[in-house]
């Protein structure tokens, strides 16, 4: 038995789908055996960004309605043998996948995997109860944004009422040069205001804006870094967050990166 | 600094959503304690700074602080 692992936000556009993958690949470099499942039902895009769109055969809607099994919508992924990709219903109606099916698609991958991430859709509506339904723990992703974190807010208290074993924060996007000039907030400034532990901060990066995934960046690229502590975190190796204004802190520092 | 207005503003914003306190209640608290104030002391609008807060026991802080440079001669001592 795995852990079932919901990311979800309220708002959309805080990088929910990009952290889900991430944080798949970094828990599988961690030789962790992870399921990524798009709870986004219409509108999905965990296999966009995890580049296997077009080795789609069977998608969530087809094991709901029993045309196949749920081993034959999962697509191993190229590079690491130990993740896979649920990939979602493209053009399905929203209410032909019940919470209940979802759940019971959920439990039977948790029975192989060491982790079910789920990405959650935006909003707090039926897709949001259905993802959440069918998870154990949460994480909670925002940005820096004063409207990022006012729903993330909501989707706490709303998660209170769901029986969570445990409820994290990932801070997604963060600037280090703006944090410390003052101008934004830092991760354990949001995480004090959501009093929500803080289990990730994950600075902005133009590599993961580019390829969208960890395995594409540099060693030393900061989300790299960032993803990896995440995952450690998850999986209870490691209490360490990343801290995203390090490189902007100090001379020799701005040096660093120039010369980087 | 930036980042502390972000937090005042987000916290207000937060306990407003929480507790449903209308977000202009801070603004008619404000307008009321200047008038108030008027009559004590030279005090500038832009100074005075509330803040609303809830604790782990589900009661508000209230915090009021405010910068004059002048106190007035109370009236009842004229």
């Amino acid at each position: 038995m795995g852990k079932k692992i919901v990311l979800t936000s309220g708002k959309g556009g805080v990088g929910k789908t990009t952290v889900t993958a991430n944080l798949g690949i970094a828990l599988s470099m961690l030789s962790k055996k992870v399921a990524l499942v798009d709870g986004d039902i219409g509108l999905n895009n965990l296999d966009v960004v995890m580049m296997v769109e077009n080795k789609i055969v069977y998608d969530i809607g087809d094991i709901a309605e029993g045309r196949c099994r749920t081993k034959q919508a999962l697509i191993q992924d190229d590079c690491f043998p130990s993740l896979f990709t649920l990939p979602s219903a493209k053009t399905m109606d929203n209410s032909r996948i019940p919470p209940r099916v979802f759940v019971s698609i959920v439990n039977e991958l948790n029975q192989d995997f060491d982790y079910v991430l789920i990405d959650c859709p935006a909003g707090i509506d039926e897709g949001f109860h259905r993802a959440v339904a069918g998870a154990d723990e949460a994480l909670v992703v925002t940005t820096p944004h004063i409207s990022a974190v006012r729903d993330a807010d909501k989707v706490v208290s709303l998660l209170s009422t769901y029986c969570m074993k445990a409820v994290g924060l990932v801070v997604n996007r963060l600037k280090g040069n703006l944090v410390t000039e003052g101008a934004t907030m830092d991760a354990p400034d949001i995480a004090k205001l959501l009093r929500v532990p803080l289990k990730g901060a994950i600075p902005e990066d133009e590599e993961i804006n580019l390829s969208s995934q960890i395995s594409k960046c540099k060693d030393k690229s900061s989300a790299r870094l960032a993803y990896l502590l995440l995952a450690s975190y998850v999986d209870g190796k490691d209490t360490k967050v990343f801290d995203c204004a390090s490189d902007y802190r100090g001379f020799f520092k701005k040096l660093q990166r120039v010369f980087r | 600094m930036l980042k502390n207005n972000t937090i005042l503003r987000l916290k207000r914003i937060l306990l407003s959503d929480k507790v449903n306190m209308p977000s202009g209640l801070i603004q008619l608290l404000k307008k009321d304690l200047l008038k108030l104030f008027d009559s004590y002391f030279d005090i500038k609008e832009e100074s005075l700074k509330i803040e609303i807060d809830s604790n782990a026991d589900g009661e508000y802080d209230v915090s009021i602080k405010g910068v004059s440079e002048r106190i007035k001669s109370p009236r009842f001592m004229r």
